[in-house]
């Protein structure tokens, strides 16, 4: 029996078995998510080993390396070992040296790669031009595409920003409403951030059908042959 | 009694004192009681001192102020009582502060004893005749202010125009003023007795005064009106010996001199009071003392008690001659026997002393034989037979004065002592040797003893070494404390019981005696004022003010409040005084003004209030999945026959798509333009799960770059996207002719995130030292040593970066972290990233996204783009293009007819509450 159909045969089980939970929890759709974990995390510790912890501690170590690397080496070993006594104490205060090595790191490195990977280069897109531009051709159509978008995206982002304006002023009644040039404003925005939703809903469902659609391909591709397809 | 001069200092003792009392010096050797010339008596002289010009007694050698030796001053003749007044300026000076308050006080009242009218008076507050007015207050102990203050009250005036002095009188300033007075009285020259003697001689003086000089206090003793200068002793300041003996003293002797009209009640009353109206200490008198023979029964008993000096005063006393009838009593006649300050009418019975037996000074007082009408103050002495010790007690001096007092008869005596009825041993009032001997300056230390001890708020005892005959007396104890006597002046021995060893008026000179009993000065008065008495008027004093009423009535259980939340309660504690309690207002409180709509409100609030009180309704179980199973199993359903009844059904319904986005137009383009010498970067950031969507995006992409002939690293931020890598590599360039470590190879997982991301795009050989399947290359010179990944030493030295990622954080850090590179990022994302990565592809130039490609239908048209795998693709893709198309169009609907289902049913719901509503 060929591993192919072995495996085939196996993913059509336990993709029944995942689908089986349209009927509510039950053992099969259990037995398929722990396996599915188990699989998965020994698949992550097998990859961890042999794609970093041997080639970046161990390989390096035997293979001679610079008086660089061997401090590098040795720090990255330092941290490890100091990584490693939380196993024994999770209090532990030498452990927390490691954690909060790769903690404040990343957070640096995290938020200053937000701040000029997305903050500045959004901002600066929101300057647009709203005047139709000399290479949008003759027709209307083109001319207007510029203008069009750059309007929707300003109003848009504009009226986004609005939206989030939770000022409010006290009304009789003790009811609190927007101030009347914000109010009309920030609906526009709503209806921006509506259809932006809509449109991620739009994209995970489309994604997940893309899912679905590939899992009962793969089924049919599997039993077609069996039924005649 | 014999007085012995001491040959040292020349001042006289009594003989049976072995050192003299002043100096010490030994007595023996002198002559004991030098008496003055038979027969005269000498006069009583005052030697100035030649250096103070201050007066002295003729028998002084030195001088009692400043010591100088008086022989060589002239004596001066002492003055007469009837110029008190420059003596007592000139004196004034040199008496003590206790003779000068008492001095004070004889202005105003010359031996008098006026009891506070409104309080018992003590027997010690002897007005006297005494007073310096010119004493500081701040001098006077608070018992003599008491007596100031008595003494203003009644003031009788002096009869010394009724007691004409036999002798010549000294000048005045040789006679204290508070002798002065009462000097007039007695036979006695005023000027030889000195000041302290003089005190007790007021009384005398006064023996002459009209009946209305007399207090009223004074009624019981005086009911004789034969004999109202027996009496005349105050009962607060007669001594009990003495008030024993004059209270029961027969009236055999009619005053002469006292009408009966003019005389107290007392004195006046009759000659046996009632014994309701009679004093204790007068009843306590007349028992003993009746007038069958008081006398009998007193001297044997007193006589053993008295010490040697006072019998021997005892004796000449008995027979000198009764003071005349009307001389008022004078204390010193009740103190004659207990002290010798009371002793100043002594000069009545000094004539008949032997000149032998008496000193100088009492030598002087001998030779006026002519009875004084003042006299009688010395027959007060006639209470001395109750009190007197016997002879073997008594000093010397006193028997000498018994002695040469015996021979007196029995008519030479007062009218008023005869009617005493007393034998006339016994009626010898006491010696006044003693204390006539020495002024006020030079009185004796046993006399201080006494008038410490008789001090009421002085504690007893002598300032110096008393003298030994006085020791002896004041260890005795005394057989009976009903009289005590705080003063001196007012120390009268209370009637002794037979056999007892202590004359009472020695008792009485302890202070231990005071507060035991204290007789009642006032005849007549009630339990209520004695016990008032009990309290001395410096206690009184101290007494705290009386506590005034409140202003407030006490609150009571039974108030009731009236106004306020709280009227109508009883037991309500009032906050404020009642002044301050509010009125009931004029203005009627009118009733809530409410309107319809607000009963309504209230209403409502109290149904809320209400409702919330009520135990909230269990929530309805959530129904489970076997309670509605038709509806998840229809929207399965319904979801399934979408996805495959059109494939096979209605095959061609949804075609491919036609068009191309401009941003997967533009990834096309950067894949198109990348270098063909460098090798393409594909990220494969999705896992297996995610193959259905993406990997045909991965297919497209790697397609058109093995189509193109680029080498191809792929390596991925999860662990399980380098499996997926591997396949799909190892899937695409094999029908190629790609050949791995040439123009393909998988590094692998890229640990670190951003942190790894960021290590890769500057230092992408420290990031990877081996490839996805642990090969280090070592053989070969390394991973980096492999052809595909020669010359890669950062991210710029990649052709072009192709990230497929269906988190769109994992997009996002591969955008962030590596902008700065100059290498093109392409993005092949799921399309429900698509919307959140698309603003970089948005921002055009700022950006560094080339081109964004999403889900299946990016898919599709890159690869119609791009013309790979064209067949396969196409049967594949347009088989899952229409099942994604039908199960887009199949939510859709499911949407749709979901919520119209559920709007229909809301509205019948409302409808059927309505209906029920309406019902």
């Amino acid at each position: 029996m060929p591993l192919d159909f072995i495996g085939a045969v196996l993913g059509l089980t336990l993709t029944v078995a995942i689908l089986s939970y349209v009927i509510g929890d039950n053992p099969l759709y259990r037995l398929a998510v722990h396996l599915f974990i188990g699989v998965a995390a020994g698949y992550a510790v097998v990859v961890a080993l042999v794609n970093v912890i041997v080639p970046q501690l161990i390989l390096v170590l035997l293979s001679g390396p610079a008086l660089d690397e061997l401090i590098i080496l040795g720090l990255s070993w330092l941290l490890v070992l100091l990584l490693l006594l939380k196993l024994v104490n999770t209090q532990s205060a030498p452990g927390r040296l490691p954690v909060a090595y790769l903690v404040g790191l990343g957070a640096a490195v995290a938020v200053g790669g937000a701040v000029t990977g997305t903050l500045f280069p959004q901002t600066a897109a929101a300057f647009v031009n709203v005047l139709p531009s000399g290479s949008a051709g003759g027709d209307l159509l083109g001319l207007l595409e510029q203008p069009v978008s750059a309007l929707i995206l300003l109003v848009g982002t504009l009226s986004t920003l609005v939206f989030f304006w939770y000022g409010g002023r006290s009304l009789a009644g003790g009811q609190v409403d927007r101030p009347l040039l914000v109010k009309p404003v920030a609906r526009v925005g709503q209806i921006f951030i509506g259809t932006a939703l809509g449109v991620l809903y739009a994209g995970v469902l489309a994604a997940s059908l893309a899912y679905l659609a590939e899992r009962l391909g793969a089924l049919w591709q599997f039993i077609g042959p069996f039924v005649g397809g | 009694m014999a007085v012995i001069r001491c040959p040292s200092c020349g001042k006289p003792n009594p003989e049976f004192l072995d050192l003299c009392q002043y100096c010490d010096q030994p007595l023996k050797d002198a002559v004991a009681g030098q008496p003055p010339a038979e027969g005269t008596i000498r006069k009583s002289l005052i030697i100035r001192c030649p250096n103070c010009d201050k007066p002295n007694p003729d028998f002084l050698e030195t001088c009692q102020f400043c010591a100088t030796p008086l022989k060589g001053g002239a004596p001066v003749a002492a003055p007469t009582p009837e110029a008190p007044a420059p003596a007592g300026e000139s004196a004034e000076a040199e008496l003590p502060d206790w003779l000068q308050a008492l001095r004070g006080e004889a202005v105003a009242s010359e031996g008098t004893f006026v009891p506070p009218a409104s309080e018992a008076t003590h027997d010690w507050e002897w007005t006297g005749d005494t007073g310096a007015a010119a004493s500081p207050a701040d001098d006077i102990p608070d018992w003599l202010k008491s007596l100031q203050a008595d003494t203003t009250e009644a003031a009788p005036p002096p009869a010394t125009p009724a007691a004409p002095a036999p002798l010549t009188p000294e000048p005045a300033e040789a006679v204290p003023d508070w002798l002065a007075e009462p000097a007039a009285a007695p036979a006695e020259p005023a000027g030889d007795l000195p000041d302290w003697l003089r005190t007790p001689t007021g009384p005398l003086a006064e023996a002459a005064e009209p009946a209305e000089a007399v207090p009223d206090w004074l009624p019981g003793p005086a009911a004789a009106p034969s004999e109202p200068a027996a009496p005349a002793e105050p009962a607060g300041d007669l001594p009990d010996w003495l008030k024993a003996a004059t209270g029961p003293l027969p009236p055999a002797e009619p005053a002469p001199a006292k009408p009966a009209d003019e005389l107290p009640d007392w004195l006046s009353g009759g000659a046996t009071p009632a014994a309701g109206d009679l004093p204790d200490w007068l009843k306590s008198a007349t028992g003993p003392l009746g007038a069958a023979g008081a006398a009998a029964a007193l001297e044997p008993a007193t006589a053993g008690d008295l010490p040697d000096w006072l019998k021997s005063a005892t004796g000449p006393l008995s027979e000198s001659a009764a003071p005349p009838a009307g001389s008022p009593p004078s204390v010193s006649s009740t103190a004659a026997s207990a002290s010798p300050f009371a002793l100043g009418a002594d000069d009545e019975a000094a004539p008949a002393l032997p000149a032998e037996g008496l000193p100088d000074w009492l030598q002087d007082l001998a030779p006026s034989e002519s009875p004084a009408p003042s006299g009688p103050a010395l027959s007060a002495s006639a209470p001395l037979p109750a009190v007197l010790p016997g002879p073997e007690d008594e000093p010397d001096f006193l028997n000498d004065l018994r002695g040469t007092a015996s021979p007196v008869a029995e008519e030479e005596q007062p009218d008023w002592l005869k009617s005493l009825g007393l034998p006339q041993e016994a009626e010898a009032p006491a010696p006044a040797t003693a204390p006539l001997a020495t002024s006020g300056e030079e009185e004796p230390d046993w006399m201080r003893a006494l008038r410490a001890e008789s001090a009421p708020s002085v504690e007893p005892g002598p300032a110096e070494p008393e003298p030994d005959w006085m020791a002896d007396l004041r260890t005795t104890e005394p057989s009976d404390r009903s009289g005590p006597a705080v003063s001196p002046f007012a120390a009268g021995p209370a009637p002794a019981a037979p056999g007892t060893e202590e004359p009472d008026w020695l008792a009485a000179l302890r202070p231990a005696a005071m507060p035991e009993s204290r007789p009642a000065s006032a005849p007549g008065a009630g339990a209520d004022e004695l016990a008032q008495g009990e309290m001395p008027s410096w206690l009184a004093a101290m007494r705290p003010v009386d506590i005034q009423q409140p202003a407030l009535e006490p609150e009571v259980d039974e108030y009731q409040e009236t106004v306020g939340v709280l009227a109508g309660m009883r037991g309500v504690l009032r906050a404020e005084p009642s002044v301050v309690l509010p009125g009931k207002s004029a203005t009627q409180v009118h009733a809530l003004a409410y309107a319809e709509g607000h009963v309504k409100q209230a209403e409502l609030l109290a149904g809320m209030l209400l409702s919330d009180r009520e135990a909230a309704p269990p929530a309805k179980r959530r129904a489970g999945l076997a309670a509605a199973p038709w509806e998840r199993w229809l929207v399965s359903l319904i979801l399934l026959l979408g996805l495959l009844v059109p494939p096979f059904v209605l095959q061609g319904l949804f075609p491919l798509p036609s068009t191309l986005p401009a941003e997967t137009l533009a990834a096309f383009q950067a894949l198109e333009a990348a270098p063909a010498g460098k090798p393409v970067l594909v990220a494969f950031d999705y896992e297996p799960s995610q193959a259905g969507e993406l990997e045909p995006l991965a297919e497209a992409l790697v397609g058109h770059a093995v189509r193109r002939g680029l080498p191809i690293v792929t390596l991925s931020t999860g662990l399980t996207g380098a499996g997926v890598a591997q396949e799909t590599l190892t899937r695409l360039t094999v029908a190629e002719g790609y050949s791995e470590t040439v123009t393909h190879l998988n590094l692998g997982y890229l640990p670190g995130g951003p942190l790894g991301l960021l290590q890769f795009a500057r230092f992408p050989r420290l990031a990877f030292r081996a490839d996805f399947a642990g090969r280090d290359f070592s053989a070969q010179g390394g991973l980096w040593a492999q052809p595909v990944l020669r010359g890669i030493n950062s991210l710029d030295d990649f052709g072009l970066v192709i990230v497929i990622s269906a988190a769109p954080d994992d997009a996002r850090a591969w955008l962030e972290q590596t902008q700065g590179s100059a290498t093109p990022l392409v993005l092949a994302v799921s399309a429900g990233t698509a919307p959140l990565v698309r603003s970089y592809y948005e921002a055009g130039s700022s950006g560094r996204l080339a081109g964004l490609v999403n889900g299946l239908a990016g898919a599709m048209q890159y690869q119609r783009q791009a013309g790979v795998y064209r067949e396969v693709a196409t049967e594949t893709l347009q088989l899952r293009w229409e099942m994604v198309g039908s199960g887009l169009l199949t939510v859709a609907l499911l949407l749709v007819l979901g919520n119209l289902f559920h709007g229909v049913r809301q509205a019948l719901v409302r409808s059927a509450g309505r209906g029920r509503g309406r019902a």
